[in-house]
């Protein structure tokens, strides 16, 4: 009862092993070059399917499932119909996620373009945005001054991003609730510069690559952070020069946290205080847990850097 | 299914005459069965009448009503604190779907537009999911020819795509 007989399907089957490639390449009727006017071409109903015309609902739908930049080089340019609908339905453009793009450098206008357009199309009703790289202040300005409505930013290894850019752009991130800089060199206290945003972010992740051995402490960012961003859940501070007193402001003042993580914090010493003060936090990552790629003795010379030198320079 | 329970059978009928019985908890997938059930139709020997959809792609659309009912069924049936077996069938039922939508484009269609009629969301998720992956990576022009959709663009059109983005007008022509 559930395997009616195929009629049509025999047919079909011919047809394709005719042509011999992948069955999708050809079958609207109308465009088949070789056998223009053959009916059977097409199997179920015996009706070629237009695509362009597809339900609109269910196209949103496939849309959906595309990312930013599918639909701006690809299937929002294939026709009309298909371009009104990338043009004119903002909640495609609700999450952008405009980064792990393979080829980095090369487009680099081309994305600033692109997450331009994005912007403009979700018509201040952005609630995500990720980029790696390309992303400049200039950019994050202008997102900044479009979509107010911003809660998720994330910004991997955006070394034109300056703290002055993100000064000015916090400004209008009303409603930021999550803030990922990951892999940055910043010139200057992150902290500091997102301001008044820190007030109502619930996650940030700052990542600074590369922590090491025998760094100075500075708690300026840590205690940034304690004074600032009372509602935060969840922080990711790596590669920070924080030492227990900033770690302790924090724990002391961001009473919501429930997630931690301190990697590659060198200047930390986990000692009974802190270990009491850690103990509410369920996501704990400490200092040392992420060392995989130094595994010997960091009393070792080997990792004694002049760092008062690589600071210097710094600023 | 619970023992005991009175076993109701549904009858969709496509618009090339070919019956389909099935589990009416099964066929209320479908909001399109739901609705016509709750105003009190569909029940009798004439069955459901589906506009527009034929027998081979509701046939199709049964099968995957038929495997998600009985997928919900065991669920429901197995023990709630059992989470490894959960995930282990969450995965099957997964891993079930992709080969099952795995097919080729016009059927594809087919079923997107049924289910999107018949209003059963998670099919219409499966083939959007599907097809969205067809066209991954892909430029305007490879997307055209592949299912073969008319570049329709007036001149004025191209101007303007040109002008708001052209580094893609090079791959689209």
């Amino acid at each position: 009862m559930l395997q009616p007989a195929r009629e049509n399907e025999g047919v079909w089957r011919l047809s394709v092993w005719c042509f011999g490639v992948d069955a999708g390449v050809q079958f609207s009727r109308c465009e088949n070059p070789i056998f223009p006017l053959i009916p059977s071409m097409a199997q179920d109903g015996g009706e070629s399917r237009d695509w362009a015309e597809m339900p609109s609902d269910a196209l949103s739908g496939v849309f959906g499932k595309l990312n930013a930049s599918d639909i701006l080089t690809g299937a929002g340019l294939v026709c009309r119909v298909w371009r009104q609908l990338a043009t004119n339905d903002p909640t495609l453009w609700r999450r952008v996620d405009m980064s792990c793009q393979a080829d980095l450098v090369e487009n680099m206008k081309a994305k600033y373009a692109m997450a331009r357009i994005a912007v403009n199309r979700a018509a201040g009703t952005m609630e995500a945005f990720s980029a790696e790289y390309f992303v400049t202040d200039d950019l994050l300005l202008y997102i900044s001054t479009r979509a107010s409505s911003l809660k998720s930013l994330h910004l991997i290894y955006c070394p034109y991003i300056s703290i002055k850019g993100i000064a000015e752009a916090m400004k209008g991130f009303t409603q930021l609730e999550e803030l990922t800089l990951y892999l940055s060199s910043f010139h200057g206290y992150v902290s500091e510069a997102i301001g008044r945003a820190g007030q109502q972010l619930i996650c940030f992740r700052l990542n600074n690559a590369f922590g090491y051995y025998n760094c100075p402490v500075d708690d300026t960012e840590a205690f940034w952070i304690a004074n600032n961003m009372p509602e935060l859940r969840e922080l990711q501070l790596i590669g920070n020069r924080l030492s227990n007193d900033g770690l302790i402001a924090i724990l002391d003042h961001c009473l919501r946290l429930e997630s931690l993580d301190v990697s590659r914090c060198y200047n930390v010493q986990m000692d009974d205080v802190l270990k009491s003060k850690c103990a509410r936090i369920r996501d704990l990552m400490l200092p040392r847990d992420q060392d995989v790629f130094i595994d010997s003795d960091p009393s070792d010379e080997g990792y004694s850097y002049d760092t008062d030198a690589m600071y210097d320079s710094e600023y | 299914m619970a023992a005991g329970k009175p076993v109701v059978m549904v009858t969709l009928v496509s618009s090339d005459g070919q019956s389909f019985q099935l589990l009416e908890e099964a066929a209320l997938l479908s909001a399109m069965v739901r609705d016509t059930i709750q105003i009190g139709q569909g029940r009798g020997p004439a069955g459901i009448p589906i506009r527009n959809i034929t027998g081979q792609t509701l046939s199709m659309v049964v099968v995957y009503c038929n495997k998600h009912y009985t997928a919900a069924a065991a669920a429901d049936g197995d023990d709630a604190a059992d989470e490894e077996k959960k995930v282990a069938n969450k995965k099957q039922l997964r891993e079930w779907d992709e080969q099952f939508i795995n097919l080729e484009q016009d059927k594809l269609y087919d079923i997107l537009v049924a289910a999107n009629n018949l209003g059963i969301d998670g099919l219409v998720d499966l083939c959007c999911w599907r097809f969205a992956d067809m066209m991954k990576g892909k430029s305007a022009s490879e997307i055209r020819v592949k299912l073969g959709i008319r570049d329709d663009f007036t001149s004025e059109q191209r101007a303007q795509i040109e002008k708001d983005s052209p580094w893609v007008w090079s791959r689209t022509t």
